[in-house]
């Protein structure tokens, strides 16, 4: 599988946009390091083998079941 | 009733209970020592955002003549606590420690709140947090951070800081934070206290301002195990406000404060937990391996467990926390994103650029790992590991993406939902407190307070205070 380049600048800028956060250039700039770390984390979540595992959203108190 | 006692405020709520019901301590001389307290060294510490004297004296009045009718209700009464600002006070601003929320006053008690006015608790105040109970210390919020009492240079942990601060330097004799992903075991482990994150479902989260619905736990901070469960006693329940809140039965926690963990087994990740990494503090780990061979000694058994899950738990938990933060605050993001402090806004609106595939196989790694958990809780009681990878960071240089960036060694409990607590175990060369965390099986909260109190009345650590 091909390693997803890494977000330039503008990629960014156009991905805040197009989410509508109204972020200026200099907001942008300032998130990247941290965007980075998240995009990081995401990164390794898809790289994960799950084999047939369901997603659950809504989270069950009384497990786990026998 | 009386006391000759100049040190009420370091009284435990078991200490200050007993004498209370032995009619030999009153609430109002008790809730005056923790105002005196909180006058004393609350210009230094900044525990709390808001304080509400009067109503405490009012409360503690109305405490007083209960008790000396006969009344006594329980452990809690009469006893003064605080609570982080992001528990619901009915008519009581709740700011959440944002520009946000300064001048929010809901309507209602949380049902947390409300529990524990009914067994008789006196509300001190709101305390100090992380904004919207995630980042760090930021001077960008209305409020300063709270400094810890071991050493003021440095942070409480968070994001319960106040909370911290406030139990363990006698301000309050209790406190409740929120938890999710560390947020009363890191200021409980940093401040030496105990903190309990309790099975996900055991303690409503109705009128807790959200952080991550499906990772947020309500839980008690104090200075012993045994207000631990008394506080805990206290709000722990089904609440119908609470859509995931569990209906198992709740046991008296009271029952489980006696000393024996002969024949426990307890399983240590080692590869996750104790191995070198540039992310943990050695001095911490060999504190707690210390604290492990005590238990060992007291008739424990220890094998390694291997969660292979743990290497990506972090990155679910931080996917999950920021898009579920995202969908709560969206509103006030794009239509007020100045009245939010800098590091807050940064994580939430990184929750915006999440997609919908991230967040779906951030669930899907934690079905998997909560299947792993489960599967070794079957052959141990209790998994045992420090509870934070460093002790007290000093504020200068402090950088919380850096912090982001290694190992969280409270975070892979809030994922699984498992019960967690941390009590202390030690301190750094340097007068840092260090915690030792306990996690165990869904519900067996018991088990986790007997294990605890067994090492704490072993250890002793409850004997040292702060010196502010």
């Amino acid at each position: 599988m091909p390693e997803p380049a890494e977000m330039s600048m503008d990629e960014l800028q156009q991905l805040a946009d197009r989410a509508g956060l109204g972020m200026s250039r200099e907001e942008v700039e300032a998130l990247k390091p941290v965007y980075d770390l998240y995009a990081g984390y995401a990164r390794q979540l898809h790289e994960i083998d799950f084999g047939s595992t369901e997603m659950i959203v809504e989270y069950h108190p009384d497990w786990p079941e026998e | 009733m009386a006391t000759s006692d100049t040190q009420l405020h370091f009284l435990t709520i078991h200490q200050a209970g007993e004498l209370m019901r032995k009619g030999e301590l009153s609430p109002v001389e008790l809730t005056r020592a923790c105002l005196d307290r909180i006058a004393d060294t609350d210009d230094r510490l900044h525990s709390f955002i808001m304080l509400l004297a009067d109503d405490a004296l009012e409360q503690a009045r109305v405490a007083e003549a209960e008790i000396l009718r006969g009344e006594y209700r329980g452990h809690m009464h009469g006893i003064p606590f605080a609570l982080k600002d992001l528990y619901d006070t009915a008519g009581v601003r709740t700011t959440s420690g944002s520009q946000v929320d300064i001048n929010r006053v809901p309507a209602e008690d949380a049902t947390t709140t409300a529990r524990l006015k009914a067994a008789g608790g006196i509300l001190l105040g709101k305390l100090a947090m992380h904004e919207f109970a995630l980042g760090g210390p930021d001077w960008t919020t209305p409020f300063e951070p709270a400094c810890n009492p071991w050493n003021l240079a440095h942070i409480t942990g968070g994001s319960s800081s106040g909370s911290g601060s406030s139990v363990a330097s006698g301000q309050a004799l209790g406190a409740l934070g929120s938890c999710t992903g560390g947020s009363i075991r890191g200021p409980a482990s940093l401040c030496g206290i105990v903190g309990l994150k309790p099975t996900y479902g055991r303690v409503s989260r109705a009128g807790v301002v959200t952080l991550s619905w499906s990772q947020d736990h309500a839980g008690p901070m104090t200075w012993t195990v045994e207000d631990t469960a008394y506080m805990l006693q206290a709000i722990a329940g089904h609440d119908p406000k609470d859509p995931t809140s569990s209906k198992a039965p709740v046991p008296d926690y009271s029952l489980s404060l006696r000393e024996d963990i002969r024949g426990v087994r307890i399983g240590l990740p080692r590869h996750y937990f104790f191995d070198p990494d540039p992310s943990v503090n050695p001095e911490v780990v060999a504190t707690v391996e210390k604290a492990i061979s005590e238990l060992e000694s007291l008739g424990a058994s220890v094998e390694e467990v291997s969660l292979p899950s743990l290497d990506y738990i972090r990155a679910a938990n931080s996917v999950i926390m920021v898009s579920e933060a995202y969908a709560y605050h969206e509103p006030n993001l794009k239509s007020r994103p100045q009245e939010f402090g800098e590091i807050v806004r940064e994580r939430f609106r990184i929750g915006g650029l999440m997609s919908a595939a991230d967040y779906l196989q951030a669930q899907r790694a934690r079905t998997l790992a909560r299947r792993e958990f489960a599967e070794v809780m079957r052959k141990v009681d209790f998994l045992v590991t420090p509870t934070m990878t460093q002790p007290a960071p000093a504020f200068e240089g402090y950088d919380p993406v850096s912090t982001a960036r290694g190992r969280s060694f409270t975070a892979p409990f809030n994922v699984t939902g498992l019960p967690a607590i941390s009590v202390p175990c030690g301190f750094t060369e340097s007068g840092l407190p260090i915690g030792l965390q306990i996690a165990g099986k869904p519900f067996d909260e018991p088990g986790v307070i007997q294990a605890a109190y067994t090492y704490q009345q072993h250890a002793r650590w409850y004997e040292t205070r702060p010196a502010i």
